[in-house]
């Protein structure tokens, strides 16, 4: 399709309470940027059902109009609801760029969305720029597993669509909105929605991990040695407010759930503070991490890589370093 | 194709003519009905892969597998396929780099170097 505007919008994912989700109110910092550079306005799509919640947080993250489309199909994602309620959005206004959180959800609606609309997806991205000669997105990504880094285009296809890490950029510090609102009357019907949610299976203990908005997260590696092990790391993240996060290896060994898992095949987090216990820091972790404030990495290896992207690194062994740390924090915090 | 899709599975059942899919949500695992047919992509696996046996090695080295060519595939559109037929493209690559500069902490025990750590931290204003 033609773009109609020069508007760059961004999908604002909510949850099913109504509330957005981090990763597509954080893109509504970057896509100020890239609209500016475009000439557009920035526009915060929100999707679901009893949403004010999200809307209000896209109006104090900057954005210039919301479009805001409810209904009760729209409570739990389903591409087809979602899709078409995007498809009908995009056919009718026209925007020229969309970015969408690289969460479960918004890697299901890119590529089918963009697929319907012959147009282009970058996925993953981790930095976004304008073309100057151009004005097309400048998407970058990484490509084989991190070690290199490839900048895309989408010179033809409109919207160009971009899917972004949750973390890599940050939410401003919110604003008294002055967005215009515009309500769109659009359903999709029960028959159109292809997918059935039969059942959700709870875990306490994952639904616990909010990783991706953590400030201080304690993340145990191979080093670790054991599930028990974890329990060191468990101590020095409650004394510091943290949660505890853990590479593949970890996970991979049993040791910790997979909601802990930061990298490549887990979350995408960028704390104040990640203190790497532990994790030798293969580039698929890294890939993960990266974006920290402030990174500790304790690791008996001196040449581990994990060093090289730290602030701050320990020698030696984790099992005596982390009980000394706990303690130093809760002698600082009395 | 204009099927339904089901994105992040980890496992499937079938169910007479539709699939149960297990599907990794962004909290919890979910269970998805959908009817076939349709395409179900698939994430990190909840079992290990299975070790190939030297009689399924042997049995693999003796399946023929066909070749399908574009010429097979009439209806496709090639003008959507391949490098060509991409809408995006790659306009440039370069390796990442990073600029080292930790700061080692050595001291003589464990202890002092916890204490200098976390002075440091707290100086900083992390913690």
């Amino acid at each position: 399709m033609e773009a109609k505007t020069k508007d760059l919008w961004v999908f604002v994912e909510t949850k099913e309470d109504g509330s957005a989700r981090n990763a597509g109110l954080e893109l509504l910092n970057p896509g100020r940027m890239l609209a500016e550079k475009q000439g557009g306005k920035l526009v915060a799509v929100v999707i679901g059902n009893g949403v004010d919640a999200a809307v209000e947080a896209a109006a104090g993250q900057g954005a210039d109009q919301i479009l805001v489309v409810e209904g009760e199909e729209y409570q739990h994602y389903t591409t087809d609801a979602y899709v078409n309620a995007m498809e009908h959005l995009i056919l009718k206004y026209g925007p020229t760029t969309l970015l969408i959180g690289a969460t479960n959800y918004g890697r299901d609606m890119g590529p089918c969305l963009s697929s319907r609309l012959k147009s282009g997806l970058t996925a993953d991205c981790t930095a976004l720029d304008v073309e100057e000669e151009t004005g097309n997105i400048a998407w970058t990504r990484p490509a084989f597993g991190g070690n290199l880094m490839a900048t895309i285009v989408c010179p033809e296809g409109r919207p160009q669509i971009g899917t972004v890490r949750p973390g890599v950029f940050k939410k401003q510090e919110p604003v008294t909105g002055h967005a215009e609102i515009i309500r769109e009357d659009y359903h999709v019907s029960a028959d159109q929605i292809r997918t059935r949610l039969i059942e959700v299976i709870r875990d306490a203990a994952e639904t616990m991990v909010d990783l991706e908005g953590a400030d201080i997260i304690v993340s145990g590696g191979r080093g670790v040695g054991s599930a028990e092990g974890f329990d060191q790391l468990k101590d020095l993240a409650d004394v510091l407010g943290g949660v505890v996060g853990a590479s593949l290896a970890a996970v991979d060994s049993g040791w910790i759930p997979y909601a802990h898992q930061v990298g490549q095949t887990g979350k995408t987090v960028a704390p104040k503070l990640y203190i790497a216990c532990g994790i030798s820091g293969a580039i698929q972790h890294q890939a993960g991490m990266s974006g920290s404030d402030c990174v500790v990495a304790i690791n008996k290896d001196p040449e581990a890589p994990i060093f090289e992207v730290a602030n701050y690194g320990i020698t030696g062994n984790l099992h005596e370093v982390l009980p000394l740390l706990t303690q130093e924090v809760r002698k600082l915090k009395a | 194709m204009g099927y339904p899709q089901v994105t992040c599975a980890l496992e499937t059942e079938a169910d007479g003519d539709s699939l149960k899919v297990i599907q990794q949500g962004p909290e919890e695992k979910q269970v998805i009905g959908v009817d076939m047919p349709c395409v179900v992509t698939f994430t990190q696996p909840s079992f290990e892969v299975r070790y190939p046996t030297i009689k399924r090695k042997m049995a693999a080295n003796r399946t023929q597998i066909p070749n399908v060519t574009s010429v097979e595939l009439s209806g496709i559109d090639l003008t959507r396929c391949g490098l060509e037929g991409s809408p995006t493209h790659v306009k440039s690559t370069f390796v990442p780099v990073h600029d080292s500069n930790v700061v080692m902490i050595q001291e003589e025990t464990a202890e002092e170097a916890s204490r200098k750590l976390i002075a440091l931290l707290s100086d900083e204003h992390v913690i």
